[in-house]
Protein backbone atom coordinates (compact mmCIF):
# COMPACT_ATOMS: atom_id res chain seq x y z
CA UNK A 1 0.00 0.00 0.00
CA UNK A 2 1.35 3.30 -0.88
CA UNK A 3 0.62 6.66 0.83
CA UNK A 4 0.30 8.76 -1.93
CA UNK A 5 -3.53 7.57 -2.62
CA UNK A 6 -4.14 7.84 1.17
CA UNK A 7 -3.40 11.06 1.17
CA UNK A 8 -4.90 11.94 -1.70
CA UNK A 9 -8.12 10.61 0.18
CA UNK A 10 -7.50 12.63 3.19
CA UNK A 11 -7.08 15.73 1.40
CA UNK A 12 -10.41 15.32 0.30
CA UNK A 13 -12.16 14.07 3.03
CA UNK A 14 -10.72 16.70 4.79
CA UNK A 15 -11.98 19.32 1.94
CA UNK A 16 -15.34 18.19 2.18
CA UNK A 17 -16.01 18.20 5.78
CA UNK A 18 -14.35 21.89 6.33
CA UNK A 19 -16.68 22.80 3.62
CA UNK A 20 -19.62 21.70 5.68
CA UNK A 21 -21.77 22.94 8.43
CA UNK A 22 -19.90 21.42 11.23
CA UNK A 23 -17.31 23.55 11.53
CA UNK A 24 -19.48 26.35 11.38
CA UNK A 25 -21.24 24.59 14.38
CA UNK A 26 -18.05 23.99 16.37
CA UNK A 27 -17.08 27.72 16.30
CA UNK A 28 -20.69 28.56 17.42
CA UNK A 29 -20.26 25.72 20.00
CA UNK A 30 -16.71 26.95 20.94
CA UNK A 31 -18.54 30.41 21.78
CA UNK A 32 -21.28 28.20 23.69
CA UNK A 33 -18.49 26.62 25.81
CA UNK A 34 -16.25 30.08 26.34
CA UNK A 35 -19.84 31.15 27.62
CA UNK A 36 -20.74 28.12 29.89
CA UNK A 37 -17.71 28.30 31.07
CA UNK A 38 -17.39 32.14 31.95
CA UNK A 39 -20.90 31.21 33.66
CA UNK A 40 -19.78 28.57 35.89
CA UNK A 41 -16.98 30.81 37.02
CA UNK A 42 -19.46 33.28 38.48
CA UNK A 43 -21.49 30.76 40.13
CA UNK A 44 -18.13 29.61 42.20
CA UNK A 45 -16.43 31.13 45.11
CA UNK A 46 -12.74 30.74 45.25
CA UNK A 47 -11.36 29.01 42.18
CA UNK A 48 -13.52 30.81 39.08
CA UNK A 49 -10.64 29.79 36.59
CA UNK A 50 -10.36 26.03 37.71
CA UNK A 51 -13.91 25.44 37.18
CA UNK A 52 -14.37 27.63 34.05
CA UNK A 53 -11.59 24.73 33.15
CA UNK A 54 -12.98 21.96 34.18
CA UNK A 55 -16.36 23.37 32.32
CA UNK A 56 -14.47 24.10 29.32
CA UNK A 57 -12.11 20.36 29.37
CA UNK A 58 -15.98 18.55 29.41
CA UNK A 59 -17.95 20.34 26.98
CA UNK A 60 -14.76 19.93 24.68
CA UNK A 61 -14.64 16.40 25.27
CA UNK A 62 -18.66 16.05 24.71
CA UNK A 63 -18.25 17.87 21.36
CA UNK A 64 -15.62 15.58 20.82
CA UNK A 65 -16.82 12.41 21.68
CA UNK A 66 -20.40 14.06 19.46
CA UNK A 67 -17.96 14.35 16.36
CA UNK A 68 -16.32 11.17 16.70
CA UNK A 69 -19.76 9.49 16.88
CA UNK A 70 -22.06 10.91 14.39
CA UNK A 71 -19.65 11.57 11.48
CA UNK A 72 -17.70 8.11 12.45
CA UNK A 73 -21.22 5.61 11.51
CA UNK A 74 -21.69 7.76 8.29
CA UNK A 75 -17.74 7.60 7.13
CA UNK A 76 -18.38 4.35 5.18
CA UNK A 77 -21.84 3.55 5.03
CA UNK A 78 -22.70 6.71 3.38
CA UNK A 79 -20.41 6.07 1.08
CA UNK A 80 -21.99 2.23 0.15
CA UNK A 81 -25.23 4.15 0.16
CA UNK A 82 -24.55 6.88 -2.41
CA UNK A 83 -22.41 4.29 -4.57
CA UNK A 84 -19.99 7.02 -4.40
CA UNK A 85 -17.08 4.24 -3.03
CA UNK A 86 -17.55 2.22 -6.32
CA UNK A 87 -16.33 5.70 -8.04
CA UNK A 88 -13.72 5.80 -5.84
CA UNK A 89 -12.38 1.89 -5.20
CA UNK A 90 -12.99 1.28 -9.35
CA UNK A 91 -9.80 3.31 -9.15
CA UNK A 92 -5.94 2.05 -8.43
CA UNK A 93 -6.39 2.43 -5.04
CA UNK A 94 -7.02 -0.49 -2.14
CA UNK A 95 -9.76 -0.94 0.21
CA UNK A 96 -7.30 -0.48 2.70
CA UNK A 97 -5.42 3.00 1.91
CA UNK A 98 -9.42 4.20 1.18
CA UNK A 99 -10.65 3.35 4.37
CA UNK A 100 -7.15 4.48 6.06
CA UNK A 101 -7.63 7.78 3.83
CA UNK A 102 -10.99 8.16 5.09
CA UNK A 103 -10.22 8.16 8.48
CA UNK A 104 -7.15 10.54 8.83
CA UNK A 105 -9.13 12.67 6.89
CA UNK A 106 -12.41 12.97 9.46
CA UNK A 107 -9.31 12.79 12.21
CA UNK A 108 -7.34 15.89 11.04
CA UNK A 109 -11.43 17.08 10.78
CA UNK A 110 -11.34 16.18 14.22
CA UNK A 111 -8.35 17.69 15.75
CA UNK A 112 -9.60 20.98 13.99
CA UNK A 113 -12.68 21.33 15.29
CA UNK A 114 -10.94 20.24 19.07
CA UNK A 115 -8.66 23.14 18.31
CA UNK A 116 -11.27 25.75 18.34
CA UNK A 117 -13.41 24.18 20.62
CA UNK A 118 -10.21 24.10 22.82
CA UNK A 119 -8.58 27.37 22.35
CA UNK A 120 -12.44 28.38 23.53
CA UNK A 121 -12.06 26.51 27.30
CA UNK A 122 -8.63 27.55 27.51
CA UNK A 123 -9.28 31.53 27.12
CA UNK A 124 -11.96 31.79 29.14
CA UNK A 125 -9.54 30.05 32.14
CA UNK A 126 -6.33 32.07 31.31
CA UNK A 127 -8.73 35.29 31.35
CA UNK A 128 -9.83 34.28 34.72
CA UNK A 129 -6.03 33.90 35.70
CA UNK A 130 -5.25 30.91 35.41
CA UNK A 131 -1.78 30.23 34.67
CA UNK A 132 -0.23 28.60 31.49
CA UNK A 133 0.32 24.58 31.86
CA UNK A 134 1.92 21.89 30.03
CA UNK A 135 -0.65 19.17 31.69
CA UNK A 136 -3.84 21.55 29.63
CA UNK A 137 -2.13 20.47 26.56
CA UNK A 138 -1.66 17.15 27.31
CA UNK A 139 -5.33 17.00 28.39
CA UNK A 140 -6.06 18.54 25.02
CA UNK A 141 -3.95 16.02 22.98
CA UNK A 142 -5.06 13.32 25.46
CA UNK A 143 -8.84 14.33 24.13
CA UNK A 144 -7.71 14.23 20.73
CA UNK A 145 -6.74 11.15 21.06
CA UNK A 146 -9.52 9.41 22.54
CA UNK A 147 -11.61 10.46 20.22
CA UNK A 148 -9.73 9.59 17.41
CA UNK A 149 -10.15 5.93 19.18
CA UNK A 150 -13.82 6.10 19.42
CA UNK A 151 -13.76 7.34 15.85
CA UNK A 152 -12.25 4.09 14.97
CA UNK A 153 -14.33 1.90 17.57
CA UNK A 154 -17.66 3.53 15.68
CA UNK A 155 -16.20 2.70 12.29
CA UNK A 156 -15.39 -1.06 13.04
CA UNK A 157 -18.40 -1.64 14.60
CA UNK A 158 -20.40 0.12 11.62
CA UNK A 159 -18.65 -2.21 9.24
CA UNK A 160 -21.27 -4.68 10.46
CA UNK A 161 -24.19 -2.97 12.44
CA UNK A 162 -26.45 -0.72 11.16
CA UNK A 163 -26.52 3.31 12.21
CA UNK A 164 -28.80 3.06 15.40
CA UNK A 165 -27.28 -0.14 16.79
CA UNK A 166 -23.47 1.31 16.10
CA UNK A 167 -23.80 4.74 17.82
CA UNK A 168 -25.88 2.64 20.67
CA UNK A 169 -22.97 0.12 20.89
CA UNK A 170 -20.19 2.86 20.94
CA UNK A 171 -21.91 4.69 23.58
CA UNK A 172 -22.04 1.65 25.60
CA UNK A 173 -18.42 0.91 25.15
CA UNK A 174 -17.26 4.58 26.02
CA UNK A 175 -19.07 4.81 29.22
CA UNK A 176 -17.92 1.75 30.02
CA UNK A 177 -14.27 2.31 28.44
CA UNK A 178 -14.72 5.23 31.16
CA UNK A 179 -16.28 3.52 34.35
CA UNK A 180 -14.12 0.24 34.32
CA UNK A 181 -11.03 2.49 35.86
CA UNK A 182 -13.05 3.36 38.96
CA UNK A 183 -14.82 0.06 39.32
CA UNK A 184 -11.87 -2.14 39.05
CA UNK A 185 -10.38 -0.60 42.27
CA UNK A 186 -13.50 -0.44 43.76
CA UNK A 187 -13.17 -2.47 47.13
CA UNK A 188 -16.57 -4.19 45.85
CA UNK A 189 -14.42 -5.90 43.15
CA UNK A 190 -11.24 -6.53 44.76
CA UNK A 191 -13.39 -8.76 47.37
CA UNK A 192 -14.61 -10.58 44.61
CA UNK A 193 -11.79 -12.19 42.32
CA UNK A 194 -14.19 -13.83 39.73
CA UNK A 195 -15.64 -10.30 38.77
CA UNK A 196 -12.42 -8.63 38.46
CA UNK A 197 -11.19 -11.31 36.13
CA UNK A 198 -14.16 -10.43 34.29
CA UNK A 199 -13.53 -6.41 34.16
CA UNK A 200 -9.83 -7.49 33.65
CA UNK A 201 -10.63 -9.23 30.51
CA UNK A 202 -12.92 -6.19 29.21
CA UNK A 203 -10.22 -4.03 30.52
CA UNK A 204 -7.89 -5.99 27.67
CA UNK A 205 -10.33 -6.06 24.72
CA UNK A 206 -11.89 -3.01 24.71
CA UNK A 207 -10.58 0.56 24.92
CA UNK A 208 -9.88 2.02 28.63
CA UNK A 209 -10.95 5.69 28.13
CA UNK A 210 -10.40 6.46 31.98
CA UNK A 211 -6.89 6.84 30.56
CA UNK A 212 -7.20 9.63 28.61
CA UNK A 213 -9.07 11.42 31.48
CA UNK A 214 -6.23 14.24 32.59
CA UNK A 215 -8.63 16.89 33.83
CA UNK A 216 -8.61 15.87 37.27
CA UNK A 217 -4.83 16.67 37.00
CA UNK A 218 -5.34 19.39 35.34
CA UNK A 219 -7.73 21.11 37.90
CA UNK A 220 -6.33 19.70 40.91
CA UNK A 221 -2.49 20.44 39.39
CA UNK A 222 -2.06 16.92 40.35
CA UNK A 223 1.78 15.81 38.77
CA UNK A 224 1.26 12.36 37.25
CA UNK A 225 3.77 9.97 38.24
CA UNK A 226 7.09 9.42 35.93
CA UNK A 227 6.18 7.79 32.40
CA UNK A 228 2.10 7.76 33.37
CA UNK A 229 1.97 10.46 30.28
CA UNK A 230 4.29 7.99 27.97
CA UNK A 231 2.59 5.08 28.90
CA UNK A 232 -0.74 6.52 28.59
CA UNK A 233 0.05 7.86 24.83
CA UNK A 234 1.97 4.41 23.85
CA UNK A 235 -1.37 2.69 24.93
CA UNK A 236 -3.35 5.39 22.86
CA UNK A 237 -1.40 4.87 19.27
CA UNK A 238 -1.10 1.11 19.72
CA UNK A 239 -4.67 0.78 20.35
CA UNK A 240 -5.43 2.78 17.47
CA UNK A 241 -3.19 1.46 15.37
CA UNK A 242 -4.75 -2.00 16.32
CA UNK A 243 -7.94 -0.81 15.66
CA UNK A 244 -7.27 0.42 11.97
CA UNK A 245 -5.39 -3.17 11.38
CA UNK A 246 -9.06 -4.57 12.48
CA UNK A 247 -10.80 -2.03 10.37
CA UNK A 248 -8.44 -2.75 7.41
CA UNK A 249 -8.58 -6.67 7.68
CA UNK A 250 -12.65 -6.55 7.81
CA UNK A 251 -12.55 -4.23 5.02
CA UNK A 252 -10.52 -7.09 2.36
CA UNK A 253 -12.96 -9.52 2.79
CA UNK A 254 -16.43 -7.24 3.28
CA UNK A 255 -18.26 -7.22 0.19
CA UNK A 256 -19.60 -3.38 -1.23
CA UNK A 257 -23.45 -4.12 -2.03
CA UNK B 1 -10.08 -8.40 -22.98
CA UNK B 2 -11.96 -9.70 -19.80
CA UNK B 3 -13.59 -13.06 -19.41
CA UNK B 4 -16.26 -14.35 -16.91
CA UNK B 5 -15.40 -18.20 -16.32
CA UNK B 6 -18.63 -19.90 -14.33
CA UNK B 7 -19.01 -17.23 -12.22
CA UNK B 8 -21.72 -18.21 -9.87
CA UNK B 9 -22.69 -15.26 -6.72
CA UNK B 10 -25.32 -16.37 -3.82
CA UNK B 11 -27.03 -13.83 -1.51
CA UNK B 12 -27.90 -15.28 1.72
CA UNK B 13 -30.00 -12.42 3.51
CA UNK B 14 -30.85 -13.68 6.48
CA UNK B 15 -31.14 -17.07 8.46
CA UNK B 16 -35.00 -17.37 7.55
CA UNK B 17 -35.21 -16.80 4.10
CA UNK B 18 -33.44 -18.80 1.26
CA UNK B 19 -30.35 -17.88 -0.55
CA UNK B 20 -31.07 -15.99 -3.80
CA UNK B 21 -29.06 -17.19 -6.34
CA UNK B 22 -27.97 -14.10 -8.28
CA UNK B 23 -25.71 -15.25 -11.11
CA UNK B 24 -25.52 -19.02 -11.73
CA UNK B 25 -22.29 -20.59 -13.82
CA UNK B 26 -21.62 -17.19 -15.61
CA UNK B 27 -19.18 -17.24 -19.00
CA UNK B 28 -18.75 -14.10 -20.57
CA UNK B 29 -16.71 -12.24 -22.61
CA UNK B 30 -15.81 -8.83 -23.23
CA UNK B 31 -13.80 -8.69 -26.46
CA UNK B 32 -11.38 -5.67 -27.66
CA UNK B 33 -12.53 -2.88 -29.09
CA UNK B 34 -16.18 -4.08 -28.64
CA UNK B 35 -19.29 -2.21 -28.02
CA UNK B 36 -21.75 -4.34 -25.86
CA UNK B 37 -25.05 -3.82 -24.63
CA UNK B 38 -25.42 -5.56 -21.36
CA UNK B 39 -28.96 -6.41 -21.16
CA UNK B 40 -31.29 -8.00 -18.89
CA UNK B 41 -34.27 -7.16 -16.73
CA UNK B 42 -34.45 -5.40 -13.26
CA UNK B 43 -33.32 -8.41 -10.85
CA UNK B 44 -31.15 -9.92 -13.64
CA UNK B 45 -28.21 -10.23 -12.11
CA UNK B 46 -26.23 -7.53 -14.57
CA UNK B 47 -25.14 -4.91 -11.84
CA UNK B 48 -24.07 -7.91 -9.60
CA UNK B 49 -22.23 -8.95 -12.52
CA UNK B 50 -20.56 -5.49 -12.97
CA UNK B 51 -19.41 -5.50 -8.91
CA UNK B 52 -17.83 -8.96 -9.52
CA UNK B 53 -15.66 -7.51 -12.68
CA UNK B 54 -14.52 -4.48 -10.18
CA UNK B 55 -13.90 -6.72 -7.18
CA UNK B 56 -16.65 -4.64 -5.28
CA UNK B 57 -18.20 -7.98 -4.13
CA UNK B 58 -16.55 -10.98 -4.42
CA UNK B 59 -17.81 -14.50 -6.39
CA UNK B 60 -18.78 -17.54 -4.79
CA UNK B 61 -17.77 -19.96 -7.78
CA UNK B 62 -15.90 -19.27 -10.62
CA UNK B 63 -13.35 -16.43 -11.33
CA UNK B 64 -12.65 -13.25 -13.75
CA UNK B 65 -9.51 -12.92 -16.50
CA UNK B 66 -8.03 -9.96 -17.02
CA UNK B 67 -6.63 -10.08 -20.61
CA UNK B 68 -3.29 -8.97 -21.51
CA UNK B 69 -4.59 -5.18 -22.37
CA UNK B 70 -5.83 -4.66 -18.81
CA UNK B 71 -2.82 -5.77 -17.73
CA UNK B 72 -3.35 -9.27 -16.86
CA UNK B 73 -4.34 -9.07 -13.37
CA UNK B 74 -7.11 -6.63 -10.82
CA UNK B 75 -4.98 -3.95 -9.69
CA UNK B 76 -3.10 -3.16 -12.88
CA UNK B 77 -6.63 -3.25 -14.63
CA UNK B 78 -8.02 -0.46 -12.46
CA UNK B 79 -5.79 1.63 -13.81
CA UNK B 80 -7.23 1.07 -17.65
CA UNK B 81 -10.86 0.88 -16.54
CA UNK B 82 -13.33 3.88 -16.23
CA UNK B 83 -16.59 3.08 -14.16
CA UNK B 84 -20.38 4.67 -13.70
CA UNK B 85 -22.13 2.99 -11.22
CA UNK B 86 -26.20 3.65 -11.83
CA UNK B 87 -27.48 6.79 -10.39
CA UNK B 88 -24.31 8.17 -9.07
CA UNK B 89 -24.45 10.45 -6.01
CA UNK B 90 -21.26 12.24 -5.39
CA UNK B 91 -19.69 14.83 -2.08
CA UNK B 92 -22.36 17.18 -1.88
CA UNK B 93 -19.58 19.83 -0.56
CA UNK B 94 -17.46 19.57 -2.99
CA UNK B 95 -17.44 21.60 -6.53
CA UNK B 96 -17.47 19.61 -10.12
CA UNK B 97 -13.34 20.52 -10.66
CA UNK B 98 -12.76 19.62 -7.07
CA UNK B 99 -14.69 15.93 -7.51
CA UNK B 100 -12.96 15.42 -10.83
CA UNK B 101 -9.68 16.39 -9.35
CA UNK B 102 -9.83 13.58 -7.11
CA UNK B 103 -10.62 10.89 -9.24
CA UNK B 104 -7.87 12.27 -11.43
CA UNK B 105 -5.17 12.62 -8.98
CA UNK B 106 -6.38 8.79 -7.69
CA UNK B 107 -5.37 7.70 -11.07
CA UNK B 108 -2.35 9.28 -11.31
CA UNK B 109 -2.58 12.10 -13.43
CA UNK B 110 -1.22 15.85 -13.16
CA UNK B 111 -2.70 18.47 -12.12
CA UNK B 112 -2.40 19.57 -15.57
CA UNK B 113 -3.39 16.78 -17.40
CA UNK B 114 -6.71 16.55 -15.66
CA UNK B 115 -7.20 20.15 -16.36
CA UNK B 116 -6.71 19.47 -20.27
CA UNK B 117 -8.94 16.72 -20.36
CA UNK B 118 -11.36 18.18 -18.33
CA UNK B 119 -11.33 20.96 -20.91
CA UNK B 120 -11.33 18.45 -23.61
CA UNK B 121 -14.24 16.55 -22.29
CA UNK B 122 -16.83 19.24 -20.06
CA UNK B 123 -17.90 21.23 -23.04
CA UNK B 124 -18.47 17.80 -24.75
CA UNK B 125 -20.67 16.39 -22.05
CA UNK B 126 -22.12 19.79 -21.42
CA UNK B 127 -20.88 19.94 -18.36
CA UNK B 128 -18.26 23.13 -18.44
CA UNK B 129 -20.76 25.76 -17.00
CA UNK B 130 -21.31 23.54 -13.78
CA UNK B 131 -17.77 22.64 -13.09
CA UNK B 132 -17.65 25.99 -10.68
CA UNK B 133 -20.57 25.05 -8.51
CA UNK B 134 -21.55 22.65 -5.82
CA UNK B 135 -22.51 19.23 -6.53
CA UNK B 136 -25.12 19.60 -4.32
CA UNK B 137 -26.31 21.86 -6.63
CA UNK B 138 -26.58 19.62 -9.53
CA UNK B 139 -29.88 18.02 -10.99
CA UNK B 140 -29.46 14.16 -11.16
CA UNK B 141 -28.80 14.65 -15.26
CA UNK B 142 -25.68 16.57 -14.46
CA UNK B 143 -24.35 14.08 -12.01
CA UNK B 144 -24.74 11.33 -14.36
CA UNK B 145 -22.70 13.76 -16.73
CA UNK B 146 -19.61 14.58 -14.47
CA UNK B 147 -19.30 11.12 -13.76
CA UNK B 148 -19.14 10.19 -17.30
CA UNK B 149 -16.56 12.88 -17.26
CA UNK B 150 -14.44 11.03 -14.07
CA UNK B 151 -14.62 8.08 -16.38
CA UNK B 152 -12.98 9.23 -19.27
CA UNK B 153 -10.38 11.89 -17.57
CA UNK B 154 -7.46 8.67 -17.32
CA UNK B 155 -8.41 7.89 -21.16
CA UNK B 156 -9.28 4.06 -20.12
CA UNK B 157 -9.21 1.31 -22.32
CA UNK B 158 -12.39 -0.29 -21.28
CA UNK B 159 -15.34 1.71 -20.49
CA UNK B 160 -17.90 -0.12 -18.06
CA UNK B 161 -21.53 1.94 -17.24
CA UNK B 162 -24.01 0.87 -15.25
CA UNK B 163 -27.28 2.35 -16.98
CA UNK B 164 -25.36 5.65 -17.80
CA UNK B 165 -28.51 6.77 -19.77
CA UNK B 166 -31.11 6.77 -17.24
CA UNK B 167 -31.84 10.09 -15.78
CA UNK B 168 -31.14 11.83 -18.74
CA UNK B 169 -33.45 13.66 -21.12
CA UNK B 170 -34.00 12.60 -24.41
CA UNK B 171 -31.61 14.93 -26.12
CA UNK B 172 -28.71 14.14 -23.68
CA UNK B 173 -29.62 10.69 -24.18
CA UNK B 174 -28.97 11.25 -27.60
CA UNK B 175 -25.63 12.82 -26.75
CA UNK B 176 -24.60 10.23 -24.77
CA UNK B 177 -24.25 7.31 -27.02
CA UNK B 178 -23.04 9.90 -29.27
CA UNK B 179 -19.76 10.03 -27.29
CA UNK B 180 -20.09 6.43 -26.55
CA UNK B 181 -20.04 5.91 -30.61
CA UNK B 182 -16.99 8.54 -30.95
CA UNK B 183 -15.22 6.31 -27.49
CA UNK B 184 -15.86 3.42 -29.52
CA UNK B 185 -14.18 4.84 -33.01
CA UNK B 186 -11.26 5.32 -31.38
CA UNK B 187 -10.58 2.34 -29.65
CA UNK B 188 -12.47 2.08 -26.51
CA UNK B 189 -14.21 -0.61 -25.52
CA UNK B 190 -17.36 0.47 -23.96
CA UNK B 191 -19.55 -2.31 -22.21
CA UNK B 192 -22.99 -1.05 -21.04
CA UNK B 193 -26.06 -2.31 -19.32
CA UNK B 194 -29.44 -1.23 -19.76
CA UNK B 195 -32.45 -2.43 -19.74
CA UNK B 196 -33.98 -0.30 -22.41
CA UNK B 197 -33.64 -2.65 -25.76
CA UNK B 198 -33.81 0.48 -28.45
CA UNK B 199 -30.71 1.89 -26.53
CA UNK B 200 -28.80 -0.81 -27.10
CA UNK B 201 -29.93 -1.82 -30.84
CA UNK B 202 -29.27 1.57 -31.70
CA UNK B 203 -25.49 1.58 -31.06
CA UNK B 204 -24.13 -1.82 -30.11
CA UNK B 205 -22.57 -4.36 -32.47
CA UNK B 206 -22.86 -6.94 -29.70
CA UNK B 207 -25.22 -7.69 -26.78
CA UNK B 208 -24.86 -10.09 -23.63
CA UNK B 209 -28.38 -11.06 -22.46
CA UNK B 210 -28.65 -12.06 -18.89
CA UNK B 211 -31.93 -14.04 -17.56
CA UNK B 212 -32.57 -15.01 -13.98
CA UNK B 213 -28.97 -14.82 -13.36
CA UNK B 214 -28.22 -17.28 -16.57
CA UNK B 215 -26.11 -16.05 -19.73
CA UNK B 216 -29.05 -16.25 -22.51
CA UNK B 217 -27.48 -15.19 -25.22
CA UNK B 218 -23.45 -13.27 -26.00
CA UNK B 219 -22.61 -12.41 -29.61
CA UNK B 220 -23.32 -10.03 -31.99
CA UNK B 221 -26.48 -8.17 -32.28
CA UNK B 222 -27.29 -9.40 -36.20
CA UNK B 223 -26.35 -12.98 -35.37
CA UNK B 224 -29.10 -13.17 -32.48
CA UNK B 225 -31.64 -11.40 -35.48
CA UNK B 226 -30.60 -13.83 -37.83
CA UNK B 227 -31.08 -16.81 -35.19
CA UNK B 228 -34.06 -15.98 -33.62
CA UNK B 229 -36.23 -14.55 -36.34
CA UNK B 230 -37.54 -16.64 -39.21
CA UNK B 231 -37.03 -14.66 -42.41
CA UNK B 232 -40.50 -13.68 -44.07
CA UNK B 233 -41.75 -11.42 -46.16
CA UNK B 234 -44.94 -9.64 -46.23
CA UNK B 235 -47.07 -8.86 -49.37
CA UNK B 236 -49.57 -6.03 -49.69
CA UNK B 237 -52.59 -6.84 -51.91
CA UNK B 238 -55.94 -5.58 -51.93
CA UNK B 239 -58.73 -7.11 -50.13
CA UNK B 240 -59.33 -10.57 -51.98
CA UNK B 241 -61.84 -14.00 -51.16
CA UNK B 242 -60.00 -15.87 -53.01
CA UNK B 243 -57.71 -18.83 -51.41
CA UNK B 244 -54.13 -18.77 -52.06
CA UNK B 245 -52.80 -22.54 -52.17
CA UNK B 246 -49.33 -20.86 -50.59
CA UNK B 247 -49.12 -21.35 -47.04
CA UNK B 248 -48.69 -18.19 -45.21
CA UNK B 249 -47.74 -17.57 -41.76
CA UNK B 250 -50.08 -14.61 -41.31
CA UNK B 251 -52.52 -12.38 -42.91
CA UNK B 252 -53.74 -9.04 -41.17
CA UNK B 253 -56.72 -6.96 -42.37
CA UNK B 254 -54.79 -3.57 -42.82
CA UNK B 255 -57.98 -1.64 -43.55
CA UNK B 256 -61.44 -2.90 -45.77
CA UNK B 257 -59.45 -3.01 -49.08
CA UNK B 258 -56.12 -3.75 -48.72
CA UNK B 259 -54.77 -7.00 -46.66
CA UNK B 260 -51.18 -8.04 -46.00
CA UNK B 261 -49.68 -11.55 -46.16
CA UNK B 262 -46.64 -12.62 -44.38
CA UNK B 263 -44.92 -15.97 -45.78
CA UNK B 264 -41.68 -17.61 -44.97
CA UNK B 265 -38.66 -16.78 -47.48
CA UNK B 266 -39.21 -20.27 -48.66
CA UNK B 267 -42.29 -19.40 -50.18
CA UNK B 268 -42.20 -15.95 -51.24
CA UNK B 269 -41.69 -17.07 -54.91
CA UNK B 270 -44.58 -19.30 -55.02
CA UNK B 271 -46.69 -16.46 -53.19
CA UNK B 272 -45.60 -14.05 -55.88
CA UNK B 273 -46.59 -16.50 -58.80
CA UNK B 274 -49.78 -17.52 -57.47
CA UNK B 275 -50.75 -14.10 -57.34
CA UNK B 276 -49.61 -13.00 -60.44
CA UNK B 277 -51.51 -16.37 -61.80
CA UNK B 278 -54.42 -15.13 -60.34
CA UNK B 279 -54.30 -11.33 -61.56
CA UNK B 280 -54.15 -10.01 -57.75
CA UNK B 281 -52.43 -6.87 -58.38
CA UNK B 282 -49.78 -6.49 -55.74
CA UNK B 283 -49.52 -3.48 -53.67
CA UNK B 284 -46.59 -3.43 -51.76
CA UNK B 285 -43.72 -5.95 -50.34
CA UNK B 286 -41.06 -5.93 -47.98
CA UNK B 287 -38.75 -8.26 -45.72
CA UNK B 288 -40.10 -8.06 -41.96
CA UNK B 289 -37.70 -7.45 -39.32
CA UNK B 290 -38.38 -7.89 -35.79
CA UNK B 291 -37.04 -5.49 -33.17
CA UNK B 292 -34.22 -6.47 -30.49
CA UNK B 293 -36.53 -6.14 -28.17
CA UNK B 294 -39.35 -8.81 -29.22
CA UNK B 295 -36.29 -11.04 -29.64
CA UNK B 296 -34.91 -10.20 -26.28
CA UNK B 297 -38.60 -11.30 -24.48
CA UNK B 298 -38.71 -14.01 -27.02
CA UNK B 299 -35.10 -15.49 -25.24
CA UNK B 300 -36.52 -14.55 -22.19
CA UNK B 301 -39.27 -16.52 -22.62
CA UNK B 302 -36.83 -19.56 -23.38
CA UNK B 303 -34.73 -18.90 -20.91
CA UNK B 304 -37.52 -19.06 -18.00
CA UNK B 305 -39.24 -21.92 -19.38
Amino acid sequence: MTLKPVVIVANYTLKELLKSKVLISAFVMSLGIALLAWLASEFTFGVPARVALDVGLAALSVSGYGIAVFMGVTLISREIESRTIYMVISRPISREAFLIGKMAGLSLFLMINLAVLGVAAVSVAWLLGLPPSWLVLCAFLASILECVILMLVVVLLSLGANTSLTVIFSLILLVAGHAIGETRNSLYVQLRPALGRVLDFFHYLFPGFYKFNLKDMVIYELVPPAGWLNSMFLYGICYATFLAVLICLVIRKKDFN
Amino acid sequence: MLRFENITKVFKTDILTAPVVALESVNLHIKSQSMVGFLGANGAGKTTSMKIMLDFIRADQGSVVYGAELGGNLKNALSKIGFLPERPYFYPHLKGHEFVSFMGELQGLSKTTIKERAKLWAPKLRIDHALDRYLRTYSKGMLQRLGFLTVVIHEPTLIILDEPLSGLDPVGRQELKAIMRELHASGKTVFFSSHVVPDVEEICSEVVFLSSGKLAYQGSVDKLMRENVGQTFWVKTPATDKILRTPFVAKEKLSDEIVRWEVSQQDQENLLRELLDSRIPILGMEQSRKSLEEVFYQIKGKVAL
